[in-house]
């Protein structure tokens, strides 16, 4: 036997005030929000916070630090010469590594901005922003392979999958924007370890990175099949039909949130595209970012997308450059550095030039990043390539509450080893979150018996470059 | 009633335990079902101590849920499919006349079906995070997986007691090797079985270098799934919380790392190595050699026949190779044609061949061929159309209509005495269309067209006709091997076919000498060949597959060990040497065979260890209610949180084992309860089980019920997965692939460093670490899935489809509910359906309005969750 069962309560109450619409009032949203348990709901972070947003730049497959923004002019000087083995992970029993030579860099270095930081060829447009810039010339990291380091970077664990940083951010707290997802990856290729990186593992699935490639459904689902007019007509009826079950039945959030889940659903087939839509972005815009007007793909496109997607709230922005293959990862030549710098070295001069002048970089973190260096030697001194090198490498951020025009930590004469003031991928998350105000040893979840948190049991703020 | 039965069972294990406090260590305490006050309301054990629960607290439960609310929700829960249209009426119309019976039946039916092993057997693999790859930088397909995974839907359409369950999951193989009488069936689904353990996760560039990740893995999920322990905790440093410690954790390590793993090829280490055999090596020899015999029989047999046929065809050659008589001939240019006609003397057995040749040019030489032969007497006749036309196959030789097999044949007559060898049954993909064509070649033929209608091919071929085609480098011949002696008269037409080259030249001539035995035999013997030459081959393929299964196998005995202590965890520092052993909590007692496995399924698998009985009575219960009397499945230490109803979890436990560890007796002890089918409801009591708790169907249920809807579910079950066969997958180019079918979703292929899109956003096991409950989610991009996917419309527009069969609006509407709702529709719903339809067709079409409809009540809430 089923019993009526009836409250007039608040649900009731909101769900008469707007019975006569089509959609409901974002207000009302708002409001039935709360009751819903919404896990994109808006959190306090644990102290006031220097940036809202991460726009997190992800080169793929090992940055050369000497190359670009480590300058190491003894180990110029020292070029040819022999030195010995060690425990390097990459060239232990590796057939033709029995000796090893260093290796010079083949682009020149010039000092840009107030602070005169030394860059090389290969970013000069860069260059041109080094005053807002924080460099992290001392980075190192667990692994020398690109799938445990990329993981490794993006979850803090080298080897079995956990949830990513935009996951754990979207986590801590929650989304300015319903229309958006709070966590959005634009990347045309699949990167090492494949959606791990911006998967949410046994966080709540509504902190999973969407992905985004750039085309007609960068979003999947978005694009509406029947024309608005007719899709307006279904969601009426669903909604008198969902109505109808919400008021026979016993009552329950869960199907109210749902109703509300296809509100926004609805808004998000606008918005979405709206964001990926660039004509209304000057023609000076487009050129700053290098983007010729109508171009929907390369990486000016990205940053750009990026802008415009932390103009409208999305908390974490992740956007890689190439993918597992084809990429940074340069082996066989470092001429495919210079090939590879061009398609990014003016679009991310333009989204922080962009960023500065509206404002935006205040509260916006853009950090940029890659997996892990590439060694100062080879087999062979005229080797044209680098081999994996986790021991060294250069990461930088900019804007939202990090100090500009600064170098922070070094590594030896020769760019083998961080050795001044060395920070650990885990220390740079722990920055991460720091500007954003969360306490990464306080941002756990609980899980399997004990309290997870993205820096396992490691991680320090990088104070030094705190402004 | 059931409950008497156990009203003075007594526990009597005697089981040392190493702590005395946290509730889930102490042994089950088999309570009595309390009494309680409420009248009518119990009815089994289950209810009685839901109800005391609630009366302590002042609550009352819900009344029963409506018969068709119970069928859905029962169906589901069992299934993970709605109910038929029919099987709703025949409940409702049953419990009519005893409604605990009817229910009592449906549960049988359902619990009988494949389908419950399907919906079942995919709560397990979401506890062993089954996937159908390894995990590592390439994320290997691993192509036996799905053994294992059909072994696990299997074992629960059997009800396999779940102790008999988790002795084959570990320790399978050495059961198969020990056991007494084996049968080949019984012991390919043991090696299967310990699949549990291979499926394990693999890591890093060389995954045989990263093994000890792997072994990790193991324990973790072994914990978790058999006894509610977060065991990993302990590769560390002791567990801060539960009893377990580093020695504990590595007594487990000794055992695994003494066991080897079938491995699957990583990018640092490609071979593919250690897949475990389906059948023991005895069996194996034995197959072998009986392999052997059969090749060595099928190669004598091609021997013979290539002899035989060669013979023959030498005796046709030999005999047509002798001098000939030119009776006619001449040239036909294209778009014209010429008759010929004469009377000849033969001798049974002598042939008559007309000759078709190329000119300069030979691609455009279809050539409508027409012959008639008539005796003196008038008293027999031939005609080459009529005789072939309608089964031209029928062989080569063909038969007359006199019942002469040798009557006509079709050569290759580039050179003397062969015939064509090979049947084509369909030209160009054109059925009536069919040619005896040259073994392996295109050309020469003669062909007809059986057909009524002209064939549009290469050119246009009329209807009924019998055509030749010769080769580029010689010609094609028909011949007529006479059956009588005397004179017969000839007539017949060589005709352009194929209005463009040069035409064709022609002859006829008669051949001396009995060719009747000459031409009978090689056709059908070089057929004979070809099939013993496909027989053989086909039985060579058969070696190189020999079944497999991604399973694992006990070490050398040289290799069996234990090991030393990590510290930290980090493999790299060892510390102290541990013997394999049980965990202390468990007993403590050391491995004395082997690696140790089975011993090791033999202290897991026991009424004296009280975690398991409770931690997989806590499942079902949680499966069937949408969360556990332990609402933290996978962990019963003292970080997971405690029971709601310890005496009830207690009782289940102690049923469970009672009833001979049979899940599906479980079932029913929970399903015929009061509790299973109490109304929805809210509040307090709900929290209690005093009310059900609806529950939003699985990724699977969605996509199931929409192929079930539109009518497109393939309910055969599958085994493997299309992989590619070439593993060159790297890190840089990792496997990634997102078949696609229709079988039901538990067999769809997952892959481990990339998910589904459907399972990633309907909240779908993780592939990479047990999930004990899914967390379901309710965001905005699952509403986009409803408004927008591609499937989900496909299956609305199927649905609409298969409603067209009713005769009215109306009718349409009311099976549309009944499919998707299990119920019929109101009133008030048929006005509004009327009306959204209506508006929908005026503003689009009517095709299109049902789909939208449909897509509407795909979207309700109704639908999506079970009540």
């Amino acid at each position: 036997m089923n019993t009526f069962r009836y409250n007039p309560n608040r649900r009731h109450f909101l769900r008469s005030m707007t019975a006569g619409s089509v959609l409901m009032p974002a207000l009302v949203s708002e409001m039935l929000g709360a009751e819903g348990g919404d896990p994109l709901a808006p959190r306090r972070p644990h102290f006031s916070p220097r940036a809202k947003r991460v726009i997190f730049i992800n080169l793929s497959g090992g940055v050369s630090h000497i190359d670009t923004f480590d300058r190491k002019p003894e180990l110029i000087a020292s070029h040819g010469k022999e030195i010995a083995k060690g425990d390097h992970p990459e060239i232990q029993n590796r057939p033709g590594y029995e000796r090893i030579f260093l290796k010079r860099t083949q682009w020149d270095f010039k000092k840009y901005g107030q602070c005169g930081k030394e860059v090389s060829a290969l970013f000069p447009e860069v260059g041109r922003c080094v005053d807002d810039i924080a460099f992290i010339n001392s980075m190192h990291t667990s692994h020398s392979n690109h799938y445990n380091a990329t993981l490794g970077m993006h979850t803090g664990s080298f080897t079995v999958s956990r949830p990513s940083i935009g996951a754990w951010v979207s986590y801590g707290l929650g989304t300015e924007n319903r229309n958006l997802p709070s966590f959005m990856v634009l990347a045309s290729q699949s990167p090492y370890a494949g959606g791990q990186v911006w998967g949410s593992d046994f966080l709540p699935g509504a902190h999973q990175g969407t992905r985004v490639q750039p085309g007609p459904m960068p979003v999947p689902n978005i694009a509406p099949r029947v024309p608005r007019n007719l899709q307006e007509l279904e969601l009426a009826a669903l909604r008198k039909r969902n109505q109808r079950h919400l008021q026979t039945g016993p009552a329950n959030p869960e199907l109210a949130a749902r109703m509300r889940a296809f509100e926004t659903a609805f808004g998000m087939q606008m918005a979405v595209p709206e964001v990926f839509d660039f004509k209304a972005e000057t023609d000076a815009t487009h050129a700053l970012y290098g983007l010729k007007r109508g171009q929907a793909n390369g990486f000016g496109w990205q940053c750009l997308a990026a802008r415009r997607l932390a103009e409208r709230g999305v908390r974490f922005i992740e956007l890689i450059h190439t993918g597992s293959a084809g990429n940074w990862d340069s082996h066989g030549n470092m001429m495919d550095h210079e090939r590879l710098a061009k398609q990014v070295d003016r679009p991310i001069y333009g989204l922080i030039t962009d960023l500065k002048s509206r404002g935006l970089l205040d509260d916006t973190l853009v950090v940029w990043t890659t997996e892990f260096g590439r060694t100062p030697f080879n087999n062979k001194a005229d080797a044209p390539g680098r081999e994996h090198h986790n021991w060294a490498f250069t990461t930088f951020l900019a804007g939202g509450g990090v100090k500009g025009g600064v170098t922070h930590g070094a590594t030896d004469e020769i760019g083998l080893k961080a050795v001044d003031h060395p920070v650990h991928t885990h220390d740079f998350h722990a920055t991460i979150l720091h500007l954003l105000g969360l306490d990464h040893e306080r941002l756990t979840h609980f899980h399997d018996g004990r309290d997870f948190r993205l820096t396992d049991v490691e991680g320090h703020v990088v104070k030094e470059i705190l402004a | 009633m059931r409950v008497g039965a156990v009203f003075f069972w007594m526990y009597t294990a005697a089981l040392t335990l190493a702590s005395d406090q946290h509730w889930a260590f102490t042994p089950l305490s088999p309570p009595a079902p309390p009494s309680v006050q409420t009248v009518g309301w119990p009815q089994t054990g289950v209810d009685a101590f839901i109800l005391a629960k609630l009366e302590s607290q002042k609550l009352k439960p819900a009344g029963q849920a409506s018969q068709r609310t119970l069928i859905r929700r029962v169906t589901y829960d069992l299934t993970g499919l709605p109910p038929t249209a029919k099987e709703v009426a025949d409940f409702e119309k049953a419990a009519l006349r005893d409604p605990d019976a009817a229910f009592a039946k449906v549960v049988d039916r359902l619990l009988a079906s494949p389908r419950y092993g399907e919906r079942w057997g995919r709560h397990w693999l979401d506890v062993v995070r089954y996937a159908d790859t390894a995990g590592e930088n390439c994320d290997m397909p691993v192509d036996d997986a799905w053994r294992y995974r059909n072994y696990v839907i299997n074992a629960f359409n059997k009800d396999v007691p779940f102790d008999r369950f988790i002795r084959e999951q570990l320790a399978g193989d050495i059961i198969a090797k020990t056991a007494a009488k084996v049968s080949p069936a019984r012991h390919s689904e043991l090696i299967t079985a310990t699949g549990y353990l291979a499926i394990a996760r693999r890591h890093g560039h060389d995954a045989q270098m990263d093994h000890y990740l792997t072994i990790e893995d193991t324990i973790d999920t072994l914990g978790k799934s058999f006894l509610g322990l977060t065991i990993a905790c302990a590769r560390c440093h002791d567990h801060k919380y539960d009893p377990i410690s580093a020695k504990d954790y590595y007594g487990l390590y000794g055992i695994f790392a003494s066991t080897r793993y079938a491995y699957p090829g990583s990018e640092g280490n490609r071979p593919i190595t250690d897949l475990v055999p389906l059948q023991p090596l005895g069996a194996l020899a034995k197959q072998v050699e009986a392999w052997k015999m059969r090749r060595a029989e099928l190669t004598a047999q091609v021997a013979a026949l290539k002899q035989e046929v060669a013979a023959q065809s030498a005796a046709f050659t030999k005999l047509a190779s002798q001098p000939r008589t030119e009776l006619a001939k001449g040239i036909v240019p294209i778009k014209t044609e010429q008759a010929f006609a004469a009377t000849v003397e033969v001798q049974a057995g002598e042939m008559l061949q007309l000759t078709i040749g190329p000119r300069a040019n030979y691609g455009a030489d279809t050539t409508i061929l027409e012959w008639q032969i008539t005796t003196a007497d008038s008293k027999l006749k031939w005609d080459l159309t009529a005789d072939t036309l309608d089964h031209l196959l029928a062989g080569n030789p063909h038969a007359d209509r006199h019942g002469n097999a040798f009557a006509w044949s079709f050569l290759d007559a580039r050179k003397p005495g062969v015939l064509l060898t090979s049947p084509v049954a369909a030209v160009d993909n054109h059925k009536p269309l069919q040619a005896w064509k040259a073994a392996g070649a295109g050309l020469p033929q003669a062909m007809v067209n059986s057909g009524n209608t002209p064939v549009q091919a290469w050119t246009s071929l009329p209807p009924r006709t019998f055509y030749v085609h010769p080769a580029a480098d010689g010609p094609v011949a028909v011949a007529w091997t006479s059956p009588v002696t005397g004179k017969v008269s000839l007539k017949g037409k060589v005709k352009d076919g194929h209005p463009f080259g040069d035409g064709v030249d022609w002859k006829l001539e008669q051949l001396k000498g009995d060719f009747r035995k000459a031409i009978h035999q090689p056709v059908q013997l070089t057929q004979k060949l070809a099939a013993a030459e496909a027989a053989l081959q086909a039985h060579a393929a058969k070696e190189m597959k020999m079944p497999t299964a991604y399973a694992v196998s006990e070490e050398m005995p040289d290799k069996l060990k234990n090991v030393a202590l990590h510290k930290r965890g980090d493999p790299k520092q060892p510390g102290e040497m541990v013997p394999r052993k049980n965990l202390d909590l468990l007993g403590g007692q050391t491995v004395s065979q082997g690696s140790g496995r089975l011993q090791l399924a033999q202290w897991i698998a026991t009424e004296k260890n009280p975690l398991t009985a409770r931690v997989i009575a806590n499942r079902v219960w949680m499966h069937h209610f949408g969360r556990g009397l332990v609402s933290t499945p996978n962990d019963f230490g003292t970080q997971g949180q405690p029971p709601t109803h310890p005496a009830l979890l207690d009782w289940l436990a102690t049923e469970l084992i009672r009833q001979k560890w049979s899940i599906k007796a479980l079932h029913r002890t929970i399903l015929l309860s009061a509790t299973y089918q109490a109304a929805a409801g809210e509040g307090p009591a709900q929290k209690l089980y005093g009310a059900f708790t609806p529950r939003r169907l699985s990724a699977e249920e969605l996509r199931d019920t929409l192929l079930t809807l539109s009518g497109s579910l393939d309910l055969a079950m599958p085994e493997g997965h299309p992989f590619p066969k070439g593993r060159g997958f790297s890190q840089h180019n990792p496997f990634r692939a997102n078949y696609k079918h229709t079988h039901r979703s538990v067999y769809l292929m997952v892959q481990r460093i990339q998910r589904r899109p459907l399972m990633a956003l309907f909240d779908g096991a993780d592939p990479n670490a047990s999930t004990g409950q899914r967390r379901l989610s309710n965001v905005p991009t699952q509403a986009l899935y409803f408004l927008n996917n591609e499937f989900l419309h496909t299956q609305a527009a199927g649905f609409a489809t298969a409603l067209a069969t009713e005769p009215s609006r109306d009718a349409r509407i009311q099976r549309a509910h009944t499919r998707a709702l299990g119920r019929p529709a109101t009133d008030a719903e048929l006005a509004d359906a009327r009306e959204f339809l209506t508006a929908y067709t005026a503003a689009a079409d009517e095709t299109k309005a049902w789909a939208a409809w449909c897509r509407v009540l795909l979207g309700s809430n109704e639908f999506l969750y079970v009540e």
